[in-house]
């Protein structure tokens, strides 16, 4: 089954900045997908238009087989996970209240989540293995610390896809490498998952599939050792880098020449 | 499991040592006065008053609880209230701390009201009803200008609060500069910085009713403010009606605050640090912040008016001291917070 199915899409920020002109994509159940591309090609817009935060285009985004703009906000939150490139919060709540927030389309407008979802959000941090957080205060934590717990807000309502936004951005490398593991456990927990990143580095990592919007409004996939090569990097960036295959791990690794 | 229940029992606590508080708070209030009632008389009167008894106390003990000291308390309690929950419900759906009940012009407004109807020279219940009405009406105009400029953030309404609260300021100042300088200028004045000294008790009837409906439906949607922490976007994928709630809450909000102006004027503050305290007690979700927000609030005005009462030979206006009380207070406020 398709998660999304998106065909003809495009969209224009103005006149001058065509994001997407006519794209297609398939997302498919159960895989894992790399979104790749620099800075402003457009990722975190396919972001806005796959969570139906913005309907200003043309073309058709179909999520589970129906129309994304005809899904009500709730349904959509139920189904979809987010996890914003850098978490927002004005006052401070403890971890779990904020994963509790993840629950919010179980609710009606007057009521509130029932002790049978603190046992979701209690598995939830389970599931991640951070249930040492639970009780802190979420502007307590560290960089790394509150990307876990925005994950397992992602998962608390254990939704069909879940949507990375850059989630490595702001981390150092070993949180990094934690993030992009977790990401590929959840994977093979079942969960379909789109991940952007500017890091072609951390497409190899993840192995599966990649998206790449190379900034001529399509937007192409494929497998990522079919998808990452030095000339679909040079399209990507504008700039040259080398792809070598590391034969012991069997990834290719993207890097720059020396700077001369 | 233990903590948990520990953390709960300690809010449960809290709210149960502030009724205690209000409790003594409110005997110490309607004690203080120039005449003499004893603890025992008040208690013997509002026996005799619950259940239309006669314990023999004399009338003018029982006129002056009944008739002055008593709505004055529970028009404080009830201004209180109503400024510290629908503070801490504005600074809630603007996702801002500093973000008081007046953010979107419902005091300038009310002033305004005011003001025409002490130059119209009316009685004081339209003086209210004008009051009433020029909040509401300034609220909608910010509304306006902010759906007008059609900006998809918050920000568009805190600049339409600003528009707005500057413009009726400036109309004030206008009424103020053509009002008879010996008699109505000094009432807008005395009006605009609030005062328990005239309270009408139909009113605080009113006033009850609109604070326990509005309290009731700001309780019953505390955790959806709480998403709005999280920012709009967020807020909307977790399956936020983002607009529906803040129009909930810019509703409840405005009728408690306007309702509240024309008890007692505007009353500075109270709004403000109120909820910034109760944060500091028990955190930021909603669900323990309006309780503790609004019992903390109760104290502090009924405190403060008592104190307007008994400090000199004249009564003071209620804002000249919560200003005089609010600012040091928010500055240690922030700096215990800071050092937390």
């Amino acid at each position: 089954m398709n998660i999304y199915s998106i065909k003809n899409l495009s969209f224009s920020y103005n006149s001058e900045r065509q994001i997407f002109k006519n794209a297609n994509l398939l997302i498919e159940e159960g895989k894992l997908y790399s979104l790749l591309g620099k800075n402003g090609a457009g990722k975190s817009t396919l972001f806005s238009l796959l969570l139906n935060i913005r309907n200003d285009y043309s073309g058709q985004i179909l999520f589970m087989d129906e129309e994304i703009k005809n899904i009500s906000r709730k349904r959509l939150a139920k189904n979809i996970g987010f996890v914003p490139q850098i978490p927002k919060l004005s006052f401070d709540y403890t971890a779990k209240e904020y994963v509790a927030m993840g629950l919010l389309a179980e609710t009606s407008l007057f009521t509130e989540l029932n002790k049978r979802h603190y046992e979701l959000v209690e598995e939830a941090f389970l599931k991640l293995e951070i249930e040492d957080l639970m009780e802190k205060s979420f502007f307590d934590l560290s960089g790394g610390e509150k990307q876990l717990v925005v994950i397992a807000r992602s998962i608390v309502s254990n939704p069909r896809v879940i949507l990375f936004d850059e989630p490595t951005a702001h981390l150092d490398i070993a949180n990094q490498y934690k993030v992009l593991k977790i990401i590929k456990n959840l994977n093979s927990l079942g969960y379909t998952i789109i991940v952007s990143t500017h890091d072609p580095n951390q497409v190899t990592l993840l192995n599966k599939n990649v998206i790449i919007l190379n900034g001529n409004g399509k937007i192409e996939s494929g497998k990522t050792e079919d998808i990452i090569n030095e000339e679909n990097l040079k399209k990507i960036y504008s700039s040259d880098m080398i792809v070598e295959n590391v034969k012991k791990f069997d990834r290719k690794i993207c890097f720059f020449k020396n700077i001369s | 499991m233990l903590k948990k229940i520990n953390i709960k029992l300690n809010n449960n606590l809290l709210i149960i040592l502030l009724i205690i508080i209000l409790f003594f708070t409110v005997i110490f209030s309607v004690l203080l006065g120039k005449y003499d009632i004893s603890v025992i008389d008040i208690f013997l009167i509002i026996r005799d008053f619950i259940f239309k008894a006669n314990s023999g106390i004399d009338e003018m003990s029982k006129n002056v609880l009944l008739g002055l000291r008593l709505p004055r308390v529970v028009a404080a309690l009830v201004v209180g209230v109503s400024l510290s929950i629908s503070g801490a419900a504005f600074q809630g759906i603007f996702n801002n701390p500093l973000v008081s009940p007046d953010f979107l012009g419902v005091s300038q407004g009310a002033c305004i009201g005011a003001a025409i109807g002490i130059i119209f020279s009316f009685d004081a219940f339209f003086i209210n009803v004008f009051a009433f009405l020029f909040g509401i009406l300034s609220v909608l105009i910010t509304v306006f200008i902010s759906k007008f400029i059609n900006f998809k953030s918050n920000i568009t309404m805190v600049l339409a609060g600003i528009i707005v609260g500057t413009l009726m300021s400036s109309v004030l100042g206008f009424i103020k500069f053509i009002a008879d300088p010996s008699t109505e200028l000094a009432s807008i004045t005395y009006w605009t910085m609030g005062s328990f000294a005239y309270v009408d008790t139909k009113l605080i009837k009113v006033a009850v009713v609109v604070l326990l409906i509005c309290f009731i439906v700001l309780y019953k949607i505390s955790w959806k403010i709480d998403i709005l922490a999280t920012g709009d976007e967020e807020a909307k994928v977790l399956g936020l009606n983002t607009m529906l709630i803040r129009n909930i809450v810019i509703i409840c909000s405005t009728l408690i605050t306007a309702t509240s102006i024309c008890i007692a004027g505007t009353i500075g503050w109270v709004g403000l640090i109120i909820p910034h305290f109760s944060r500091i007690l028990v955190g930021s979700s909603n669900k323990k912040l309006l309780p503790i927000s609004a019992l903390s609030g109760g104290i502090f005005m009924i405190i403060v008016d008592t104190l307007t009462r008994i400090i000199g030979k004249v009564e003071m206006p209620v804002s000249i001291l919560t200003g005089f009380i609010g600012a040091p207070v928010f500055l240690l406020l922030i700096c215990v917070k800071r050092k937390k």
